[in-house]
């Protein structure tokens, strides 16, 4: 009886699954599984009707190509400032309308919030007039005169990660501050009579227990910033002299400009297994951080 | 349980990877049925099994247009206008316009054309056109467009669409290059405002005195001149007729790459030089420089014949600001000659189309004079046809004048390979390391001439 039961039950539940497994299955594996197809063809958009198992010659181009070593370099430089100086100010901020003596707290959330609903495309064009030479706030607030920001070497990829800092903050800082919002405030107390300082509470207490908030805010800001390509294609077209050329740039410079869609899709790989990697030691070294109360 | 749902979710792959499968077969079915029901007739065009009575008097042949135009809303009406008229006075013949967002365009038409599936007339600019016919997708034009058309095509606008041999597409609105000067610099620099430079030197010399006026009255930097040096691939197009200028080139005399010569290392020393000396703004691209024109901040620039409504635009004025512009011929180089490049709209038959008698009827209309008028008086394009462009409708001002005149010297783009827009992308990023980042220019150019002959096989 008992067993006829639970066999109904689970026919029931797959049913209610198969339609997301099956739309998940189109959306997410299917390209997945087609980019890494093409990675190991020769695969040209100039030839289409030609393609063909290419021996690994994809996979063997890129890693002799000393612009894809420059441009992974680039592409860590930009998502480990980003994420770094965004975190640093999210908390701060978060810790800020965490506190009670703080008067307005939501409007103050709600305005901080505001740059993360839009568009990023939007942000990137505000951006670019911020930096104008002749007419950009930044010029005039800084005395720079015809300095361009975004046209020099030297300032571009910073003039692209303040941009990006902007606009991702708020989401950082909501994440945050509602894992600030559980760390109990009996924990700080007792610290407190035990004689604990400022610094020993907020590292000893609330730095472990808003561990699994860091570890996801942080993980997903370094996913979607490595793959960024709004706001360099429109800041910058990942000039000038290629320093704000990253990897999303790059893979859409190979397989669509160079027509050559099998080198492209295997820089995506590469790409795909540095991240696959990189978020399962993330994880783990970071889950040992975590506490349990 | 678990089994059950790994089944589940391997059938559920599967019947994705089925799906794809499907429609990946379904497309190679249409290609190969293209690719051999035709056969070519005596006069070298394509003509399909069956087709022979198609194009009976009384019966509608369905042909489609690939553009962009229909999608922008600049030429939209003007060219549902024209297909419209076109099809008026060809009462068998429909036309079915595939409108492409610019952005999109090529790969588009790339994809679509080698799956078999192009449209019978391709719209396309120089960059697109090489793209498309190095993809095999284009037609030979000769003996399916009329000699009498083809012989009216500007020569060298004729030499910038044939390669090989083969003619793959016809011009319909180019789109040379000249020179443009702000009046009201040139009077504050004590030049006389009617009298456009002649030769280089003395548009270097004119230059020099614009850019000595130092800073307008909200402080903005004054140049004299604003050549694009960065950023966009467009750049490195306009590059070239600065280094025919100087008598250098990007392909040398065997079609080959050849960027290190003296002619190309005297144009970029020249432009370094007026950098340098804050004569001329370094790795700006045409955008930003229009906007410096547009606001009194540059004397010369070089631009095409678009660049009037994007001048009236950004100055804030409209119509009036052209008071403020003058137009004249690129000034002579080394080669004597008013030395500079075009680029064009261009109108191509694709190689599977079912009607290219059609097709070509189309491209004959639109090139033709009733729909170049009324393209002309809409967008003030000019005509790559001579018997058009010197009908006194098409030269009615002094800018019409002088893009006509300068179309008589404009060379096409070297774009004899589908990675030119590729190749000038390396040529801009070159030009940047030079200019920005003050980097040894024959060194430079070594640099470049190699990666984009790896990138072109040779």
């Amino acid at each position: 009886m008992n067993a006829r039961k639970k066999t109904k039950i689970n026919w029931f539940m797959i049913i209610l699954l198969a339609p997301a497994l099956m739309l998940l299955s189109i959306t997410i594996v299917v390209p997945v599984v087609t980019v890494i197809g093409m990675s190991f063809m020769r695969y040209n958009l100039m030839d289409i009707n030609n393609i063909a198992w290419n021996n690994f010659q994809n996979y063997k181009d890129v890693l002799q190509d000393a612009q894809f070593f420059a441009t992974f370099g680039r592409t860590l430089t930009y998502v480990v400032s980003t994420v770094c100086i965004q975190f640093i100010i999210g908390l701060t901020v978060a810790m800020l309308l965490n506190t009670r003596w703080l008067r307005g707290q939501k409007i103050f959330r709600g305005l901080l919030f505001l740059p993360w609903t839009i568009p990023s495309l939007v942000v990137a064009v505000v951006w670019m007039f911020t930096f104008q030479p002749q007419y950009g706030i930044v010029n005039y607030l800084f005395q720079l005169g015809n300095y361009s920001m975004l046209g020099n070497p030297g300032t571009a990829m910073l003039s692209v990660v303040i941009s990006a800092v902007w606009k991702q903050m708020p989401l950082m800082m909501i994440m945050l501050l509602s894992g600030l919002q559980t760390v109990p405030e009996d924990l700080k107390e007792a610290a407190s009579i035990d004689g604990a300082t400022g610094w020993q509470k907020f590292h000893a207490i609330t730095i472990p227990f808003i561990m699994p908030v860091i570890k996801t805010v942080t993980l997903t800001s370094i996913v979607s910033n490595f793959q960024m390509f709004v706001l360099f294609f429109t800041m910058t077209g990942g000039g000038p002299v290629r320093v704000t050329t990253t990897l999303p740039l790059y893979t859409y410079e190979t397989a669509f400009s160079g027509f050559n869609m099998g080198k492209g899709a295997a820089v995506g790989v590469c790409w795909l297994g540095f991240l696959v990697i990189f978020s399962t030691v993330y994880n783990k070294v970071l889950a040992a951080k975590e506490v349990q109360y | 349980m678990k089994k059950l749902l790994s089944i589940i979710l391997l059938a559920a792959l599967m019947g994705s990877m089925v799906l794809t499968g499907c429609g990946k077969k379904s497309e190679e079915i249409a290609s190969t049925d293209k690719g051999t029901t035709g056969t070519k007739t005596e006069t070298g065009t394509e003509d399909k099994a069956g087709d022979t009575k198609a194009e009976d008097e009384n019966e509608i042949i369905t042909i489609t247009m690939s553009n962009w135009l229909e999608a922008e809303e600049a030429t939209s009406e003007i060219f549902k206008e024209l297909l419209a008229d076109f099809m008026a006075a060809n009462p068998n013949i429909k036309v079915e316009s595939v409108a492409i967002p610019f952005n999109q365009y090529k790969d588009q038409v790339l994809i679509a054309g080698t799956s078999g599936n192009a449209a019978d007339v391709i719209m396309g600019n120089s960059q697109m056109i090489v793209a498309f016919y190095g993809a095999g997708v284009l037609a030979d034009l000769k003996g399916v467009v009329s000699q009498e058309v083809l012989d009216d095509i500007y020569p060298n606008y004729l030499a910038g669409t044939t390669f090989e041999g083969k003619i793959a597409a016809i011009s319909w609105a180019p789109h040379p290059l000249a020179l443009y000067y702000n009046k009201d610099l040139m009077k504050k620099a004590g030049l006389d405002p009617e009298k456009a430079p002649a030769t280089w030197d003395e548009m270097t010399e004119m230059a020099k005195k614009i850019a000595a006026l130092g800073k307008d009255e909200a402080g903005n930097t004054i140049y004299g001149l604003g050549l694009p040096t960065g950023k966009v691939a467009h750049s490195g197009s306009v590059a070239n007729g600065v280094f025919y200028s100087f008598g250098g080139h990007f392909l040398g005399g065997d079609g080959k790459v050849d960027l290190s010569n003296e002619g190309t290392v005297n144009a970029l020393k020249y432009m370094k030089q007026m950098v340098d000396e804050k004569v001329m703004p370094g790795g700006l691209e045409i955008k930003d420089l229009r906007g410096l024109f547009a606001t009194g901040q540059i004397g010369f620039i070089i631009d095409g014949d678009m660049g009037r409504n994007a001048y009236r635009a950004s100055s804030g004025k409209g119509e009036a600001f052209d008071a403020s512009m003058g137009y004249a011929i690129i000034p002579t180089g080394v080669t004597g000659r008013s030395e500079t490049v075009y680029t064009e709209h261009e109108l191509a038959i694709s190689s599977t189309s079912s009607h290219p008698e059609a097709a070509a009827k189309l491209i004959e209309y639109l090139t033709g004079k009733d729909a170049m008028l009324k393209y002309h008086k809409s967008n003030a394009v000019l005509s790559g046809r001579k018997s058009v462009a010197a009908l006194p409708e098409m030269n009615e001002d002094n800018f019409m004048e002088v893009f006509n005149k300068q179309a008589e010297t404009a060379s096409p783009l070297p774009a004899t390979n589908p990675l030119f827009d590729n190749a000038m992308n390396e040529v801009t990023k070159a030009m940047e390391r030079i200019m920005v980042n003050n980097e040894d220019i024959t060194e430079v150019l070594e640099d470049t001439e190699t990666t984009i002959k790896n990138m072109y096989g040779e």
